[in-house]
């Protein structure tokens, strides 16, 4: 799942539309990722597609904009991504607290070269 | 102003209209291959082209118009299935594919696109080809101003098939660079 799949499925966590979901993506990465219109309308395109959102409202007359919403199966795909993720945190945290051994063999590498 | 250009490769055409409004001019039309300016301030604008062909799909390109624009960016023509939007550069960069992987699913349509016009290139070609064979075969036809004007046309129809074909192998060439971005 790419980061822009996943900030999509957060924010239509509650309906929303189209423009709605490059705002609130802003707003939850501090304005570091700006989805593309380009990048947003293929992805919306394959979710639909997928069935992971679906059509929450389209009231063509009174020019509302149409809104999105997750489904059943897309908040399952989120979740297994959470844990994922979770668990590459995790991983990285713990391994990276333990520099002891990396630093050992870095001087050693160290003393070899020299 | 008015300016000619025949651009085949989006993204130098991108690249030289970005260029035009650093030196403070703004694309305003498009015809033909002749390009309308007016003076702007210099970087005033960034420009982006997309190309449309899908039909089926969820979500129209009309709708995918409005989404350009709400997001800050104004839609300025289209030539063919081509689009071309802007945006004020004060509102930041403007990019239409902020993804390594929708930059390679746009590049796969452009190619495919460009694949469908080569293959159409190549039958009008031998169709031209065989044409003209069967005209010098059968020498009471030939007059020396249609051969002529058959051999011009042979030209032209190589000149594009050779410029069509490495375009496409060009477009191949930037998406396995993208996909190696990927690993």
């Amino acid at each position: 799942m790419t980061e822009g799949i996943y900030y999509i499925l957060l924010s239509l966590l509650t309906p929303n539309h189209g423009y709605g979901i490059i705002q609130s993506t802003m707003e939850m990465t501090d304005g570091r990722l700006e989805l593309g219109a380009g990048t947003l309308y293929g992805a919306i395109n394959n979710l639909l597609e997928k069935g992971w959102i679906t059509l929450h409202s389209e009231e063509k007359e009174s020019r509302k904009k149409k809104e999105y919403v997750i489904t059943r199966i897309g908040r399952a795909a989120l979740e297994d991504e959470i844990g994922r993720l979770t668990e590459l945190l995790e991983n990285g945290k713990r391994l990276k607290k333990a520099p002891a051994e990396t630093e050992r063999f870095s001087e050693a590498g160290g003393e070899h070269h020299g | 102003m008015v300016k000619f250009r025949l651009y085949f490769d989006k993204d130098k055409e991108e690249l030289w209209l970005n260029e035009m409004s650093q030196m403070g001019y703004a694309m305003t039309e498009f015809f033909l291959g002749f390009y309308s300016f007016e003076a702007c301030e210099p970087g005033e604008y960034f420009y982006q082209i997309d190309l449309f062909t899908e039909r089926k799909q969820h979500m129209s390109h009309s709708e995918y118009v409005s989404l350009i624009c709400e997001s800050g960016a104004e839609y300025i023509c289209r030539w063919g299935w081509w689009r071309f939007f802007r945006r004020r550069s004060e509102l930041g960069d403007f990019q239409l594919y902020t993804d390594v992987e929708s930059r390679i699913e746009q590049l796969q349509r452009i190619f495919r696109f460009f694949r469908i016009m080569l293959i159409l290139e190549i039958i009008i070609f031998t169709y031209d080809l065989v044409i003209n064979v069967m005209f010098y075969m059968d020498r009471e036809h030939v007059t020396a101003s249609m051969s002529g004007t058959m051999l011009a046309c042979l030209m032209i129809m190589t000149a594009l098939v050779v410029g069509i074909g490495s375009l496409c192998y060009r477009i191949r060439k930037k998406i396995d660079r993208l996909k190696g971005q990927l690993i």
